[in-house]
């Protein structure tokens, strides 16, 4: 195919696990190999365009076609270059009935950008997200590999800025876990920054059944913002 | 098993006499609507059901692809038997039947109410976003969704949202273009891509209703097969751009015919209007094209178009000369050499003709004047390379057949193509009868050819196109082509398949049949058969035919089998 690879090589660790993860699949099975490399190549190179899309295919080998498929298929995937932060603000209908609508208005506002665009800076891409699976702590959104729940606007403002100062920190391929959709997740801690009668902060992960598991809220405890959740402890 | 058993089991085993038996493939009956049928394990309901004369709708399954079941039209209520209850199990829900494998006592009913208004409901979700422009849509007229609604739903939509737009006209390479509007994924394009050419080049991307058929990223669809996907479309979702706006379907007259781009002998159907084809689609016919024919030979009925026809007969020397004059003629220098001279008669037959043909002038030449000198020529040598699919690497047709039926050096010293060109040269050939153009490629072009045939006394070329030879001829009897008279072509594996007359002849051009059986009478020579008929009762008997290897017991003339299934206009696979 006439798509141009030759600019494109991943590092040795994200090399190191593509063969890791080849072992798990049957030889004649290899094409399940283009989920987790393409999540991989995405982490490389920050998207999956058509250069990336071909590159996966030459590196299982399987045809392009099948991983384009897979590509535009999963939202998850990024077909077109994305900001250093990519906001992915739930609007289905837990976020929605909790205001996710709001938060997007919001987001467009400040960042005078919107839905599915980009930041002239690179900063920042704002997109509507399909359920992430966080109803419990609506309105939520994804930031890049992170969850931040309970938003309101107060809290989102203050995310922005500590987006904006925080350096720039790609994520490796070897600080990830194995496959997708295990990646780490933080979560804002800053009780001030919620609204008060429904914010709960919840550090670590999961939603906390249990009463007595649930922080209290505004108490001026500190926390630290950005505690980063391990899923393999 | 005891222990006796065991222990002399394998002292006795070289010694028990296994007859070898031919494995009967298992079988298994089921009743479609009551009608009982008994079809080999593993086919799917829906074959089954075909058998039993009852299609199932259907917009996915394919015979020619793998199944994939994702249309959901053909459920139907299919009930399998519980030994242990010794009773049928009332089914939960419809079964989708070319995923579910036929068992022994299985019942299925195919159009029950409640089955049809299942599928009408199937239906509602295809047409969700289907924008229902059949006044102008190429396939209206032999488009399942089309047929379907009105066998099933025929309601009114429900959907009061607006359609959900898709891009349209969009060119999948330079034959085919892609309307996503009308597109029900039901991925039998991008199957086709992926089993049959292996190209990969379309898939099925994005998700939900946003999702459409694309031509993969930095590639194009070009490969030699690719009008077969609008062939299969089961919508009018990718339409040939050749045949786009250029006749309703519905005035199209179909005419079995064969292919004679290459030795595969691909089984095609002409369709045509007003003495005119206006395209070429493949039609089913197992071991030889299965479902499929290739962009080449769709094309072909272009160059029967463009091709340079002699306008009437001619004979050196006599202006205004009849046909019959010239049969004479031919007849005369066909008995001269009868009496004298039977090896200064050569004939250069060509792929194109039939069997009967090539039969029949193989009998007269060979068996009449004794002639030893015959063979095929090469008529054509461009065409797509060989490859996996159907191309062979042998660009005329028959070949095989014209050769195997009669066509072929005489067993005491008959010259072939070279020997005869080497005997013309040296003055050794008196008459030369050529049939059809294209002389030039076996004896290195039209120069050589010009200079052999100045030292030739009788050249005689029966031919429906005019090339190098046709003005140094001595006579010239203007032939029918392929889609204008009837016959049959072996090819290269040694199946037979038939053509028929799809065409009106221009005036003057004779059946190459009725033309030899016309020279026999002016010959005096006695022919072996009085009609076409006979000729290929008599081919399937000949024992000699029968003999030769390719023939191997496949000599038969078959029609449609399973394939060609009217549905509405529909060619039905």
């Amino acid at each position: 195919m006439s798509v141009d690879t030759s600019h494109l090589e991943f590092s040795a660790a994200a090399r190191e696990r593509v063969e890791w993860l080849r072992t798990r699949y049957p030889k004649d099975h290899q094409r399940a190999l283009i989920l987790p490399v393409l999540s991989m190549a995405q982490r490389e190179f920050g998207r999956v365009g058509p250069d990336v899309v071909h590159f996966v295919a030459e590196q299982i080998p399987v045809p392009p076609m099948w991983v384009e498929e897979v590509a535009t298929f999963y939202t998850m995937y990024n077909t077109q270059p994305v900001g250093r932060w990519h906001l992915q603000v739930c609007h289905n209908i837990s976020c929605s009935l909790m205001g996710a609508e709001i938060v997007i208005d919001h987001l467009e506002q400040k960042l005078g950008i919107r839905k599915g665009e980009t930041t002239p800076d690179g900063e920042f891409t704002l997109i509507g997200a399909e359920c992430l699976g966080s109803c419990g702590t609506a309105p939520m959104m994804q930031v890049n590999d992170h969850y931040y729940e309970n938003l309101s606007l107060k809290a989102v403002d203050e995310l922005l800025e500590q987006l904006r100062a925080t350096p720039d920190q790609e994520p490796r391929a070897e600080d990830l876990p194995h496959g997708p959709g295990s990646g780490p997740s933080r979560r804002i801690a800053d009780g001030a920054a919620l609204q008060a009668g429904r914010g709960v902060v919840v550090p670590g992960h999961g939603v906390h059944r249990r009463d007595e598991d649930r922080p209290t809220v505004g108490d001026g405890e500190a926390q630290p913002p950005f505690q980063p959740r391990d899923m393999a402890q | 098993m005891s222990d006796n058993a065991t222990s002399e089991s394998a002292s006795e085993k070289p010694e028990v006499a296994v007859e070898p038996t031919a494995p009967v493939p298992e079988t298994v009956t089921l009743s479609i609507d009551g009608i009982e049928v008994t079809v080999p394990k593993g086919t799917k309901v829906i074959e089954a059901a075909k058998q039993a004369g009852k299609v199932i709708p259907h917009f996915c399954y394919h015979p020619g692809l793998p199944v994939d079941g994702n249309c959901r039209m053909c459920i139907a209520d299919v009930r399998t038997w519980n030994p242990r209850a010794e009773k049928h199990m009332p089914a939960r829900r419809p079964a989708v039947t070319c995923w579910v494998d036929a068992e022994d006592n299985m019942q299925v009913f195919t159009d029950t109410p409640e089955v049809l208004k299942s599928r009408a409901t199937v239906m509602e979700f295809l047409l969700l976003n289907h924008p229902v422009d059949c006044p102008i849509c190429d396939k209206a007229g032999e488009c399942m969704l089309q047929d379907y609604y009105m066998l099933h739903d025929r309601q009114r939509s429900e959907v009061r949202d607006e359609k959900v737009h898709k891009p349209r006209l969009v060119p999948f390479g330079d034959r085919i273009l892609y309307n996503g509007e009308r597109c029900i994924l039901c991925s039998r394009c991008t199957r086709f891509t992926e089993h049959v050419t292996g190209t990969h080049e379309l898939g099925i991307v994005n998700r939900g209703d946003r999702a459409i058929v694309e031509v993969v990223e930095g590639g194009d669809f070009a490969n030699a097969y690719t009008d077969n996907v609008a062939d299969i479309c089961p919508v009018g979702a990718l339409t040939k751009t050749d045949f786009r706006f250029k006749k309703r379907v519905w005035f199209l007259k179909h005419t079995e015919s064969v292919c004679g781009g290459c030795s595969r002998t691909c089984n095609t159907v002409v369709d045509h209007d007003r003495e005119e084809i206006i395209r070429i689609m493949p039609r089913e016919r197992p071991g030889v094209n299965d479902f499929w024919i290739c962009n080449e030979g769709r094309d072909l009925y272009k160059e029967l178009a463009a091709t340079e026809r002699p306008a009437a007969a001619s004979l050196a020397g006599k202006d205004q000369a009849s046909a019959e004059d010239v049969i004479a003629w031919i007849g005369e220098g066909l008995a001269a050499h009868k009496k004298e001279g039977r090896e200064r008669l050569a004939v250069i037959g060509s792929s194109w003709m039939s069997n009967e043909e090539a039969w029949l002038l193989g009998h007269l030449v060979g068996k009449g004047v004794k002639g030893q000198h015959l063979a095929v020529k090469t008529d054509r040598v461009d065409g797509y390379p060989a490859d996996d699919v159907l191309h062979t690497d042998d660009h005329n047709p028959n070949r095989l057949g014209a050769s195997a039926s009669g066509i072929a050096p005489g067993k005491k010293d008959g010259k072939d193509l070279a020997g005869i060109l080497a005997a013309a040269q040296a003055g050794e050939i008196d008459t030369l009868i050529v049939w059809g153009p294209g002389l030039a490629h076996d004896w290195g072009g039209d120069d050589a050819v010009a200079e052999a045939l100045a030292k030739v006394a009788r050249v005689i070329q029966l031919t429906d196109a005019v090339d190098a030879v046709t003005p140094l001829a001595h006579a010239v009897i203007p032939l029918r082509n392929w889609a204008e008279r009837d016959g049959t072509w072996t090819n290269v594996d040694g199946f037979h398949s038939r053509f028929k007359k799809a065409l009106r002849p221009p005036k003057g051009a004779w059946d190459g049949f009725e033309l030899l059986l016309a020279i026999a009478d002016a010959g005096g020579l006695k022919s072996p058969a009085k009609n076409l008929r006979e000729a290929r009762k008599k081919l399937k008997q000949d024992p000699e035919l029968q003999a030769r290897e390719f023939l191997d017991g496949r000599f038969e003339f078959p029609g449609n089998q399973t394939g060609f299934r009217h549905l509405g206009g529909v060619l039905e696979t």
